[in-house]
């Protein structure tokens, strides 16, 4: 006799509360759960019952053998998952001929009350025709939705989650639109759908399809193979590498060229023009803005040409080292000109102030935090803007070999206030 | 208003604070392109002492200086110019006199944009204090990274400079495909680099290669008045799009006036003076046919760039493609040398390389990242745009996996109407039985900023029912989604 688990399949790390689950198990009732015939192999579809091992209201603990059942091949033990209780019976011993998916019988949690224990009018006209007649049952569950779902679920009987795609459902979830509306639709409430439905999204996320295999409507076998499928297909697929071999490769035309653009512009002669928009704050006055761009200027004039340009980073470096090696170290490597347009000329609302940080002014801010750093952030300030244009002409001096470099430096220095 | 500034200086600043003399860092970059620099500002914000290594004399990579921002400059200023010349007059916009290109401003106007952004990468690297070398990043060994100084390179380091490192990102990148045979000069026979800056508009333009980047440009100079042509070796343009997409694009792009040749395989293309004579054939009859062009494109691809990294030395592995190989946590056979980007696995796209990044990095402090590859969204700036995101019918029949279609036209949707911009459709795709969303093609105005809606419906596994009923404000672009949902799993109202 094989032992078979009929619950692993389906379920893995499930709640305590949750009972006993068949590969096919759909709820309806508010606090009784069915029981499906469940399938014991993947070409089974109907199953006889040869006997239950506990009687209605005898409480049974996970592991249990809860009942035998045979097919055509062999007879085979099913093990209950969880602790509970059979609350009916719905196909006694001896049945014979019972479709996989079909309702077999209620189940309880261990501490439920039988005698208060709702089953809904649908379920107790079920009830009424347990095993009597095989066919006359049959007949009369025929027309009803449980056949249709068995039908379904015929198609591909045993759906295994082999790689766990279905969770349990995340306990604080905000339930998707089409998940709330199915669940209301079958008075389901969202605690009990989130402790009894398995879920397929994102962190234990339920999903639509999730609810519409647990109520029968889908074959939980499509459920799984789309969530397979989507889940393969997030990680890349490493299984078919092709090794090859580091051969230098030619270096690519488009990337000389480039080079060649760059050893063109240091040899280009002693001026070097740079343009940048400045998004200024409308109620900033010309005089006011002029004034912070001139100390900014003169604050990158200091500031390229107190820089060494090799790497400061360098374990080599040496600041004293650095300024004997540099030619007339004091002398200036350019001089700036530069000049401020305005599309239209603003007029002067505020009066100036001295030594204004222009990123405060830019950002809009009167802080005079002297950071630079958030200021990116704060540079969507609520004021509406005017772009102004910095227009910089740099005349680079001839007689310094890194002059080109500094001059390059300080218009580096100078885009910061290009905030766009 | 012309100044001159007082040039009086004082040497008063000696060491900034910020300069370190030790050269050990927690992380390592090599390439400042989307993957590198998006790592390398993650890492330094994760906390971690972060240096990148750049070769260019610019940040952001191929994206931000040979690629995606240049092409869609050039883009949206053609387009606007296009619409100058033949869309405003039936809106009620007379223009008088001629409506002319300047092709020296419309590069500018590119260039100043890609300057802008470069330098705002620069400035974001100070912010968070990235440390920044100008210059060739190798492999010393698996734990030192050599910088070395490239000649003629503003701001490069002085002198080789060692990088004792604990982790390593790879961020190398991709560089144009050459076409064997045929030598590009940039000139008159152009890689995408080169056709970003043609200086003057060419009369006919041929191009290899019917995917994105092709037939980006391609619009670009069809609307500034050249004939395009496009000689592609399969049946169907538009690389990895979903087949009756591809088909669509194909249409609106030939009533645009893009002239065709599918099965069409290049055999030679040579230089004589000013035109490019290319000699090509029928794939199927082998018939050959002589085209000339002005300007010839090159645009088959793009291959990992590997280039001066010296990877051999580690004996790092790559496939028959020449990409890095590395496992889902991005590790090389070090598990302290990730790769990212253009330079390995997964589709050539700026977006993926920033997602990359930022997982690399999350994974070097924290152990873990995360990457959805089925959700990685594909753009064709063209217009009407076209975007897609997840997964195609030839997918999904290949698959077995049994889907709906919902599908819902432009001309149905009120905005689309109102703007006289109605070519395309949103096509959705549904599994049968979940009716979980599995794939999402747009063909339309601003389909690339339609299809994040996808994504995000996506990344958390909606149905089209949770799409449809979320509330889309009217009179938008994006109810054309929500009813594509709509007539997913039920029936479209508007159409
Ligand atoms: C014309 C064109 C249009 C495109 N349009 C789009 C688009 O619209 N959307 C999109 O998503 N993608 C687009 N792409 C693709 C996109 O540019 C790339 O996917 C993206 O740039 C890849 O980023 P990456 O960081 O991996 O590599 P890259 O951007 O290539 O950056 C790598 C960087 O590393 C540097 N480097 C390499 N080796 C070394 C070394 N040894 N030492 C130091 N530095 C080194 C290189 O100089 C380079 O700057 C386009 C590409 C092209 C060519």
């Amino acid at each position: 006799m094989l032992s078979y688990n009929a619950m692993r399949s389906c379920l893995q790390g499930q709640t305590r509360r949750s009972l006993i689950r068949s590969i096919h198990l759909s709820r309806s009732l508010l606090s009784a759960q069915k029981f499906t015939m469940p399938a014991m192999s993947p070409t089974m579809e109907k199953g006889g019952i040869v006997s239950w091992k506990f009687k209605v209201g005898e409480p049974f603990s996970s592991g249990d053998v809860l009942l035998e059942v045979e097919t055509d091949k062999a007879q085979i033990d099913v093990e209950a998952q969880d602790d509970g209780k059979l609350a009916k019976i719905l196909k006694g011993d001896g049945s014979k001929d019972v479709d996989v998916g079909e309702t077999i019988a209620y189940l309880a949690d261990v501490d439920d009350d039988l005698s208060t224990l709702k089953i809904s009018a649908e379920e107790e006209e079920q009830v009424k025709v347990t095993p009597v007649s095989k066919v006359e049952e049959k007949t009369t569950s025929g027309n009803k939705e449980p056949l249709q779902n068995t039908k379904k679920a015929k198609e591909s009987p045993i759906a295994t989650d082999k790689n766990g795609v279905l969770q349990v459902a995340k306990s604080n979830q905000t339930l998707l639109p089409s998940v709330s509306l199915l669940l209301a639709a079958n008075n389901i409430s969202k605690e009990d759908a989130i402790r009894n439905i398995k879920a397929s999204g994102r962190d234990g996320l339920l999903l639509k399809g999730d609810v519409l295999a647990y109520l029968g409507k889908i074959p939980e076998s499509s459920l799984i193979k789309v969530s397979e499928y989507v889940k393969n297909k997030e990680k890349q697929d490493f299984s078919h590498i092709e090794l090859g071999s580091l051969t230098k490769a030619e270096p690519p035309q488009s990337e000389k060229l480039e080079d060649k653009a760059i050893e063109k512009i240091s040899k280009e002669p002693v001026l070097l023009h740079s343009e940048i928009t400045l998004k200024v704050p409308s109620n900033v006055s010309r005089e006011r803005l002029d004034n912070t761009v001139k100390s900014f200027i003169e604050e990158g004039f200091e500031y390229t040409h107190a820089m060494p340009l090799s790497n400061i980073n360098s374990q080599y470096f040496d600041d004293i080292f650095e300024d004997l090696i540099t030619t007339a170290p004091r002398e200036p490597r350019f001089q700036v000109n530069y000049e401020l347009y305005c599309p239209v000329e603003e007029e002067e609302r505020f009066t100036r102030k001295d030594r204004e940080d222009i990123f405060d002014l830019l950002a809009g801010s009167e802080s005079r935090t002297p950071l630079r750093g958030p200021v990116v952030s704060n540079s969507e300030a609520s004021t509406p803007a005017s772009e102004w244009t910095l227009s910089l002409e740099l005349e680079v001096s001839d007689k310094y070999s890194d002059s080109k470099q500094k001059a390059e430096r300080f218009l580096e220095y100078m885009w910061q206030l290009d905030l766009s | 208003m012309l100044r001159s500034v007082v040039t009086k200086r004082s040497f008063s600043i000696s060491v900034p604070s910020w300069a370190a003399k030790t050269v050990q860092h927690d992380v390592v970059i090599i390439g400042g392109g989307p993957g590198g620099y998006v790592a390398a500002i993650k890492a330094a914000q994760l906390g971690l002492n972060t240096a990148c290594v750049e070769k260019r004399g610019k940040l952001g990579g191929t994206c931000l200086n040979v690629g995606c921002i240049p092409s869609k400059a050039l883009l949206n200023n053609s387009l606007m110019y296009h619409q100058m010349k033949t869309d405003v007059k039936q809106r009620g916009i007379d223009v008088e006199g001629e409506v002319k290109l300047n092709m020296d401003q419309f590069q500018k106007a590119k260039d100043k944009v890609v300057g802008q952004l470069t330098g705002g990468v620069e400035m974001l690297f100070k912010k968070y204090k990235v440390t920044y070398y100008k210059g060739n990043g190798s492999f010393e060994d698996e734990h030192t990274v050599k910088v070395s100084p490239v000649e003629g390179l503003a701001g490069t380091v002085a002198e080789e400079t060692l990088l004792d490192t604990k982790n390593v990102i790879i961020a190398t990148g991709s560089e144009v495909t050459p076409f064997p045979g045929i030598k590009i000069d940039e000139e008159r026979i152009v890689s995408s680099t080169g056709a970003l800056s043609l200086k003057e508009i060419p009369k006919r333009m041929a191009i290899i290669g019917g995917g994105i980047i092709g037939l980006e440009m391609g619009s670009v100079y069809n609307r500034i008045g050249s004939k395009v042509s496009v000689l592609e070796y399969q049946g169907q343009i538009g690389a990895s799009m979903d087949g009756e997409v591809a088909k669509s694009t194909q249409k609106f792009l030939k009533k645009q006036g893009i002239d065709f040749k599918l099965n069409t395989k290049v055999i030679s293309a040579e230089r004589n003076g000013d035109v490019v004579d290319i000699v090509v054939e029928d794939v199927k009859s082998g018939k050959k046919e002589n085209i000339q062009a002005d300007v010839l494109l090159v645009a088959v691809g793009r291959r990992p760039y590997l280039e001066g990294l010296n990877a051999e030395k580690l004996g790092l592995d790559v496939d028959k493609k020449g990409r890095l190989v590395i496992d889902d946590l991005f590790n090389t056979k070090f598990p302290h040398i990730k790769v990212i980007g253009d330079v390995t696995f997964g589709p050539m796209l700026a977006h993926k390389a920033e997602d990359e990044g930022i997982a690399a990095a999350e994974i070097i402090k924290t152990g873990h990242g995360h990457v959805n590859y089925n959700n990685i969204p594909s753009v064709m700036y063209s217009h009407p745009e076209v975007a897609w995101v997840g997964q195609t019918e030839e997918q999904l029949k290949d698959a077995g996996i049994s889907y709906k279609v919902g599908k819902f036209p432009f001309i149905a949707n009120s905005r689309a109407k109102t703007n006289l911009d109605t070519e395309g459709f949103v096509k959705i795709l549904i599994d049968a039985e979940t009716e979980r969303l599995l794939g999402a093609h747009i063909i339309g105005p601003n389909a690339g900023e339609m299809i994040a809606e996808a994504g995000l419906a996506l990344e958390y596994g909606a149905s089209a029912e949770d799409i449809a009923r979320v509330c889309h404000a009217h009179p938008t672009l994006s109810e054309a989604f929500k009813e594509a949902n709509l007539a997913a799993y039920s029936q479209p109202i508007n159409f």
